[in-house]
């Protein structure tokens, strides 16, 4: 309910039609929940709800203002609303290297939730990266889906994150990026995410963090993940400047 | 995973018994009220993590190495003491034992992503010698080798009759040119029942079951048995509970997902079940 509410507020503060832009320290959340449990699928699972419990919970913890949703809430417009300005963004769900008409090409990128079974739509990346038009790059992306951590996935370019690992000690960018290859199996991801997450609470950074995720019990088989972006970078979010007002003086 | 930062109290128990020279508790039960690692434990698990630091094949600097308050950490049920070193150049050596001073986890951050990429029977023979220098008994057969990250990750699974145990392997990360970034023991996962006198259904029994129930889905592949850890439903699954024989179906659901159903070994219930998003 909470998220919903953080949501509506992200998503419906909008001028001239266009979505307001949100604050560096705001992260988005959102989860498909509807396709992958009863009555969509014969089988109860509780995995969705609580991979995004785990991020966003973190990522409020590591001094981020999360918005998102989970279950029907997470529409194609809304995540494209909150995606707009946000600086860390975790999506659970469906993913793909899509057929966009509008490229006339491949574009990766997620399915919705929408409270659909089936054929929910598509968040690709060109999307994404009109939304984020103007943007700095995101500063902590997981993307937990199939396919998005495949070299030729184009999130991260969406997202403003090169495809390049700086090595511990290296200058890099204020980013990173996870995502997984192939098929990404849930229990595997809620495994590894845990270890991810609470490695980056303790401190570590996001290389690090990456490489206490590859220490937990999932599966190898059945979880390939991938990063780009700076092994030393650590995803907190920033310090919050007062905005500037008229007539006051600039320090 | 639950973690409890120094208020951490159910362990804090057991990280006595270990770590001081304290009697054994008479129950695991956490106590009424929680209290923070004392500073008694704290140096004791900062001196275990300065001890591990000194056998690793690659050193760890340790000279103005700052050890972080230990902390308690509640894994799969088992209560953990950590420790943590950080290093002036942003090293970091992060080691978690259990009561009984039994090594779970020792993970370096830090360590390089490139370097030369070693062979599999190179990185096999690397992988090893990290092992013998932490005292770490060799394990018997081949590793399962996977990259991931940048990394390798070698697995030696815990198997019982023959039969895999979820979860319950020794891993070990190095880097591509055979660096330690880290190795994980986690504790024998109890299991329900021993194998040898238990009754099961056949494969095909399975496979039947599991098309039963994935309707307009599909089975693929021959099922195969694996000690799981059984929950309601995909992703509630208490790593603490004993572990159960089971059938693995893989297939795919109604709309073409890939899906693997955890079919109870000798009654074909449902116990579990995971999927490819």
């Amino acid at each position: 309910m909470l998220v919903a509410l953080l949501l509506a507020a992200g998503v419906t503060t909008t001028t001239g039609g266009l979505p307001a832009r949100t604050t560096a320290r705001e992260a988005a959340v959102f989860a498909n929940r509807t396709a992958f449990t009863a009555p969509c699928t014969d089988f109860f699972s509780s995995a969705a709800a609580r991979l995004a419990a785990q991020a966003t919970r973190s990522l409020a913890a590591l001094g981020w203002s999360t918005l998102g949703a989970v279950g029907p809430a997470f529409t194609e417009p809304a995540a494209l609303a909150a995606v707009s300005g946000v600086s860390a963004f975790y999506v659970q769900s469906h993913g793909d290297h899509y057929w966009d008409p509008v490229a006339h090409g491949r574009s990766s990128g997620v399915r919705a939730d929408a409270g659909r079974c089936e054929n929910a739509p598509k968040i690709v990346a060109n999307e994404i990266a009109a939304a984020r038009a103007g943007a700095a790059p995101a500063r902590l992306v997981v993307i937990a889906s199939c396919h998005n951590g495949e070299a030729r996935s184009t999130l991260p370019d969406a997202f403003g994150i090169a495809r390049h690992r700086s090595e511990p000690g290296e200058e890099g960018p204020s980013s990173f990026y996870v995502g997984y290859v192939g098929a990404a199996w849930q229990r595997q991801m809620l495994r590894f995410e845990g270890a991810f997450w609470a490695a980056l609470l303790d401190g570590e950074s996001a290389g690090s963090a990456f490489d206490r995720g590859l220490l937990s019990g999932f599966n190898p088989a059945r979880l390939d993940p991938q990063w780009w972006g700076a092994y030393d970078y650590r995803p907190v979010a920033p310090q919050q400047i007062p905005p500037y007002r008229p007539g006051q003086r600039r320090g | 995973m639950a973690r409890h930062r120094a208020a951490g109290a159910a362990l804090a128990l057991a990280a006595v018994a270990s770590l001081g020279a304290c009697a054994a508790p008479a129950s695991v039960r956490a106590p009424d009220a929680p209290r923070p690692i004392t500073a008694r434990e704290s140096g004791a698990a900062a001196g275990a993590a300065r001890r591990l630091a000194l056998l690793l094949v690659e050193p760890f600097p340790l000279a103005a190495t700052t050890a972080v308050p230990a902390t308690i950490v509640i894994e799969a049920g088992e209560a953990l003491v950590e420790q943590r070193l950080e290093a002036p150049d942003g090293a970091t050596l992060t080691v978690r034992t259990a009561p009984d001073g039994a090594l779970r986890l020792l993970a370096r951050g830090g360590v390089p992503t490139g370097g030369p990429a070693l062979g599999e029977t190179a990185l096999v023979a690397r992988g090893l010698l990290h092992l013998r220098a932490l005292g770490i008994g060799l394990p018997a057969g081949p590793p399962l080798i996977e990259v991931a990250g940048g990394r390798r990750v070698l697995l030696w699974e815990r198997r019982v009759d023959g039969v895999p145990v979820e979860g319950d392997a020794l891993r070990l990360v190095l880097s591509r040119s055979g660096a330690l970034v880290g190795v994980s023991r986690p504790a024998p996962a109890p299991l329900a029942g021993a194998p040898a006198p238990m009754a099961r259904a056949d494969a095909t029994a399975a496979g039947a079951a599991a098309q039963r129930l994935l309707g307009t889905g599909r089975v693929e592949g021959t099922p195969v048995l694996a000690w799981v850890a059984p929950g309601r439903g995909g992703g509630d699954e208490p790593l603490e509970l004993p572990r159960r024989l089971a059938w693995v179906v893989a297939g795919t659901l109604g709309d073409g997902t890939p899906c693997a159903l955890h079919l109870d070994a000798a009654t074909l219930e449902l116990i579990g079940w995971d999927w490819a998003p």
